[in-house]
């Protein structure tokens, strides 16, 4: 399991998060939906110490999330990366296996094969010599996957994976992410939209500068929840229908 | 450096000419390297402060009578640490602490050059003279590439990863301060270096203008580094022959036909092309 204990993060002296507690189960998909500033990529930075914390600590099976550092793999909202770099889809996936490397060494049979593994479980591989910054929104957003992948992490942290991308990319990133979970990895995603809230996770987070509910996505999922998330009004449009599938936002 | 008189000789040039042509491939390779992480690190103002940020460190090695690189490394590195902590502990953004950084070590460095009564030429290590480049500075840049080439290579994958993408190198467990302060010191080492050939003022051209004409040229790093040094010993070469027939200043020589490489790159490389269709995507 991984815990968070006491977090608080603050950002020029604005609390973003006060004596945060939560915890989130292994070997599952969950999810980390709020309005916007509600601070879920935050809590995703905060975890993996991108974002300085104020006070807290992360467990993982009790043990600091320090030692699990190369374990984890983080992909960046896109907007976070540099695409001007001169930097090849195959080079981007390439850097994923450094972490598994150690100081001296530099990528080699090994490291090359497997990041080709990685853009073929992707559909990269015609792309692979392209620049990236020639690439569209989801082809960008399946290297990212595919650099993840090349670490061949026990954790995957996704900042909006699903953000503005191309069907074809949300589906083969969405196999790719079951099958993961399905050989035991944990997967926790940071997700705007609430369409497929439940189709994607198993497990979810409802935040908004604090965490207003936690639980199993079939429990936790609810109109209720998701007005003390979003506002009163914003719950009415999204449960109004009979059922509740979302609509997107 | 019998051997430079015998070379000389043989190519029946000046020894002047001769030692301006190994300074200026020297520090275009040296350039070239350190450029194309300034450049992508987006630095290049950083590179512009702290090369003027050396002065009082220069000033007071002559005092001292130290090495030029123990009081050029202590003022440069604090000038780093100084706009990273008003950066960090404000609102301030970078290039106003820059700004501010850069003209007061710059000026604290006049009143102590000229304090110093060293005899030290201030518009000798503004403007530089590479003519009079001495065979010992030649060995002094020589030793500089050595160190920068050398961490540069140890560290590659550091400096790969923390310039392409700060935030997942920090996940990888890479400390991105401690990257860009190892950058800020071999930046400062490179100044000293390039400061008796083409002078304070006009170091930052020879970082930025190679690095960002190859980077134009492009699509790997390490094209990209090859590319930029092979530019910064065109331009040194060029500008040092040049500066012998026309008896023009040499260092504004070099930088000039830097610039002149660079304007014909803008309109007819690949990446920004003028003449060629986009492939970019959208979407």
């Amino acid at each position: 399991m991984i815990e968070v204990k006491d977090l608080d993060v603050s950002y020029f002296g604005n609390n973003v998060f006060n004596n945060l507690n939560v915890s989130i189960p292994l070997h599952q998909s969950t999810g980390i939906i709020g309005p916007n500033g509600a601070g879920k990529s935050t809590l995703l930075k905060a975890m993996l110490s991108v974002v300085a914390k104020s006070h807290g600590e992360v467990l993982i099976d009790g043990e600091s999330i320090g030692k699990f550092q190369k374990k984890i793999a983080y992909v960046p909202q896109r907007s976070d990366v540099d695409l001007t770099f001169p930097i090849t889809v195959y080079e981007t996936v390439l850097t994923g296996t450094f972490p598994t490397l150690s100081f001296f060494k530099r990528p080699g049979e090994k490291e090359k094969q497997m990041s080709l593994e990685c853009l073929k479980k992707l559909s990269l591989e015609d792309l692979a010599d392209r620049q990236i910054d020639a690439l569209s929104g989801g082809q960008l957003q399946r290297v990212f996957i595919a650099r993840a992948l090349a670490q061949q992490a026990d954790f995957l942290f996704l900042d909006e994976p699903f953000a503005g991308i191309d069907m074809l990319s949300e589906r083969l990133i969405h196999e790719v992410l079951d099958e993961l979970v399905k050989n035991g990895k944990t997967i926790l995603t940071v997700h705007h939209d609430l369409n497929k809230v439940k189709n994607y996770f198993d497990y979810l987070l409802i935040v908004n500068k604090r965490i207003v509910s936690a639980g199993e996505t079939e429990k936790t999922f609810n109109i209720k929840n998701i007005q003390k998330a979003y506002g009163q009004q914003f719950g009415d449009v999204l449960f109004s229908k009979e059922g509740d599938h979302g609509v997107a936002v | 450096m019998e051997w430079l008189f015998s070379v000389a000789d043989y190519f029946n040039m000046p020894v002047s000419m001769l030692t301006a042509l190994l300074a200026s491939v020297i520090l275009g390779i040296t350039s070239g390297i350190l450029g194309s992480f300034i450049v992508l690190r987006r630095l290049s103002l950083m590179g512009d402060a702290l090369s003027h940020a050396v002065l009082p460190g220069v000033a007071v090695s002559y005092m001292l009578g130290i090495n030029m690189l123990f009081g050029a490394t202590f003022f440069g590195l604090l000038a780093a640490g100084l706009i990273e902590f008003i950066t960090k502990k404000s609102k301030i953004k970078t290039d106003a602490s820059i700004g501010i950084i850069l003209s007061s070590f710059f000026a604290l460095g006049i009143i102590l050059i000229t304090k110093a009564e060293s005899g030290t030429d201030l518009n000798h290590i503004l403007f530089g003279n590479i003519l009079a480049v001495t065979p010992n500075e030649i060995l002094q840049s020589f030793i500089i590439l050595i160190i920068v080439l050398v961490i540069i290579t140890v560290f590659y994958k550091g400096f790969f990863v923390t310039s392409f993408d700060p935030v997942v190198a920090k996940t990888y467990g890479m400390n991105t301060n401690f990257y860009h302060y190892l950058l800020m010191f071999l930046l400062t080492i490179f100044t000293v270096s390039a400061l008796s050939q083409v002078g304070i003022v006009l170091v930052v051209a020879l970082l930025v203008t190679p690095a960002t004409t190859a980077y134009l040229w492009s699509k790997h790093l390490n094209h990209m580094i090859i590319g930029a040094s092979l530019l910064g010993v065109i331009s040194g070469v060029g500008g040092v022959l040049l500066s012998f027939n026309y008896n023009i200043p040499t260092s504004a020589a070099i930088v000039l036909i830097g610039a002149i490489i660079f304007g014909v790159s803008f309109v007819f490389s690949p990446k920004n092309g003028f003449f060629k269709q986009r492939k970019k995507v959208i979407g």
